[in-house]
């Protein structure tokens, strides 16, 4: 029988090796991997919201949890594929122009898919332009943009008015965050959401697509 | 008679009460940019940095002394230089390893700072090199070249000298880059540790020295420490016992040590207080990061000198003005009677400030900045 009390603590102190065992322990032993994952790994990437979110864990602790969480997903993602599984939704992120801060960015993008979320990562830099082009090609249900810098923090508007003029803005939820971003600056520009960390963006994603 | 800026920051040094309020701003960005993009007002046009900063009326940031040249032996270093982008190669018997700095365009060509782009850590191996170059640098005393710095930087502000970052978070930062120290730090641990402990020793015994026997008295030492990155079971395992007896050397000297503030530290007050630091410099404060300025006065009370307040975002154009004014009114409030305390900016003017807000501020400070202040 799966044990995902023990694959969920793995993923929790970011022991990559024992998460690969034991996911495909689980898998050895006939369970789905849509099970492994909605059981397993998302479970225990909640737990770790949750610790960050009482400042029981920081952002060291984050990022090992999401790795070891990424090497079960490893195992799981192409039998995922030949099943037929959807993922909870799909997200577009990236580092606006200008911007080459990414940390924040990776967190987000790592606690998305270790909430169930396809995510297309833009990297760093991003122009408007290219924001546009992956949402044309991918069509997400999110934009989600980062900046560290006051200087950078205006690209996102010109996303914003980037995905309008392509007429793509109502086809994709915005959302906005990094140390100089607010509510208000959100509001201001036309985004959909802003969050002051990983975890917000992360549940935000979830309330507005359930599952 | 006023003090000058230099009197103001001494007698803070010493504890004291200045007459009023010091206050300084880095316009370092601000105006690099304005040069770089051919904008500059018409009424700083033809100013250097510093005559631009007296125009407006915000002290020297005096941020360019030195006390010490790194100097290295039984290796070769050389210093390449792209178009925005900036490397140094270290060649040692051990092997190579390069860091990597990416320029920002708004600067690139007018200073030399710059995000580190390629961290020299790869694989283990690269460990050994690094652990050769740290045993295979000196410092050389300068103090001749700080003095005269001090000398020309006068009555308008007092120095602050820059003399590196403790190990850890100079491996975090740049040693392997913020995202791949954690993972080295599970996966190599035991020569992440060493590394550390073997750049530890060598500041104990050749950097510490020279810092001690300076005649610079306001040490700058660590940057960017964050709730976040340098959270607080990481800071008191690997860094409060470095700066407990760094500072303890420094105050046996007469010396304040400072630390480069502008990220938040909302979950690490208690531990920079605890390390011996006497000042927080570019302080940060909400709405750019958690921490504001009352829960840092809660912590520290006068312990630790707080010398920011003004985070940039304040200073743009998508900050509305009656804010901006009500965020100032809020900072005097917070800091009255006004010890231990210059007001920057947290941490530069950037290059799409208001200018004016920050001759505003200069207008305020001359107004209410006189000690004590007295609340509204």
């Amino acid at each position: 029988m799966a044990d995902y009390a023990a694959l969920q603590q793995a993923v929790i102190s970011g022991k990559v090796a024992q998460v690969k065992e034991l996911t495909q322990q689980a898998l050895t032993d006939g369970r789905k991997a849509q099970e492994v994952l909605d059981q397993g790994l998302i479970p225990a990437m909640d737990i770790v919201g949750e610790k960050f979110s009482c400042h029981e864990f920081y952002i060291p602790e984050m990022l090992i949890a999401a790795r070891a969480m990424q090497a079960g997903i490893g195992l799981l993602k192409p039998l995922l594929v030949q099943a037929g599984s959807k993922p909870r939704g799909k997200v577009v992120i990236g580092t606006v122009k200008g911007d080459l801060h990414d940390i924040g960015k990776n967190l987000v993008a790592l606690m998305l898919q270790g909430s169930g979320f396809e995510v297309v990562d833009l990297g760093a830099d991003v122009k408007p332009e290219r924001f546009v082009e992956a949402v044309q090609t991918t069509q997400p249900h999110f934009v989600m943009m980062s900046a560290l810098l006051t200087t950078t923090m205006l690209a996102m508007r010109d996303t914003v008015e980037a995905l309008k003029a392509a007429n793509l803005r109502t086809a994709v939820k915005v959302a906005v965050g990094g140390a100089p971003v607010t509510q208000r600056f959100c509001e201001e520009i036309g985004a959909d959401f802003y969050s002051a960390n990983a975890t917000g963006a992360v549940t935000k994603a979830k309330e507005l697509l359930p599952a | 008679m006023a003090m000058s800026n230099r009197e103001r920051i001494l007698a803070i040094l010493d504890r004291k009460s200045p007459d009023r309020i010091p206050w300084i701003a880095r316009l370092d960005l601000w105006y690099h940019a304005r040069m770089a993009e051919g904008n500059m007002p018409a009424r700083f046009r033809g100013m250097s940095l510093v005559e631009v900063g007296r125009a407006l009326r915000t002290g020297n940031p005096a941020r360019d002394g030195k006390i010490f040249n790194v100097r290295y032996e039984g290796l070769e270093v050389r210093n390449e230089r792209a178009p925005g982008v900036a490397r140094q190669r270290f060649i040692t018997p051990h092997g190579e390893v390069t860091f990597g700095r990416i320029l920002s365009e708004k600067v690139s060509g007018t200073t030399d700072q710059g995000l580190p782009l390629e961290h020299p850590i790869h694989s283990v191996d690269d460990y050994k090199v690094l652990e050769y170059i740290a045993e295979h640098t000196y410092y050389d005393p300068c103090y001749d070249d700080y003095l005269a710095y001090e000398a020309a930087v006068g009555d308008e502000g007092y120095p602050m000298v820059s003399c590196g970052d403790v190990p850890f978070h100079y491996f975090l930062l740049h040693l392997a880059g913020y995202n791949q120290a954690y993972f080295e730090m599970v996966d190599h641990a035991e020569e992440f540790e060493h590394l550390i402990t073997v750049m530890e020793q060598i500041d104990r015994e050749r950097l510490w020295p020279v810092v001690a026997d300076s005649p610079a008295r306001l040490i700058l030492h660590g940057v960017h420490f964050d709730s976040q990155m340098t959270p607080p079971h990481m800071f008191r395992k690997y860094m409060t016992p470095y700066y407990k007896d760094f500072s303890a050397l420094l105050h046996s000297r007469g010396k304040s040590l400072t630390w480069h503030a502008d990220d938040d530290s909302k979950d690490i007050l208690a531990e920079v207080k605890a390390a011996g630091f006497d000042m927080s410099e570019c302080f940060c404060t909400a709405p750019m990061v958690e921490v504001t300025l009352e829960e840092a006065r809660a912590a520290w009370g006068t312990d630790v000198t707080i010398f920011g307040g003004v985070p940039s975002i304040v200073l743009e154009p998508t900050y509305p003005e009656a804010e901006f004014e009500a965020y100032l009114r809020g900072v005097f409030r917070t800091i009255a009677p006004g010890d231990a305390f210059i007001l920057g900016v947290a941490d530069n003017v950037m290059p799409t400030s208001i200018i004016e807000r920050v001759e505003r501020i200069s207008d305020l400070v001359e107004q209410d900045g006189t000690y004590p202040i007295q609340p509204d």
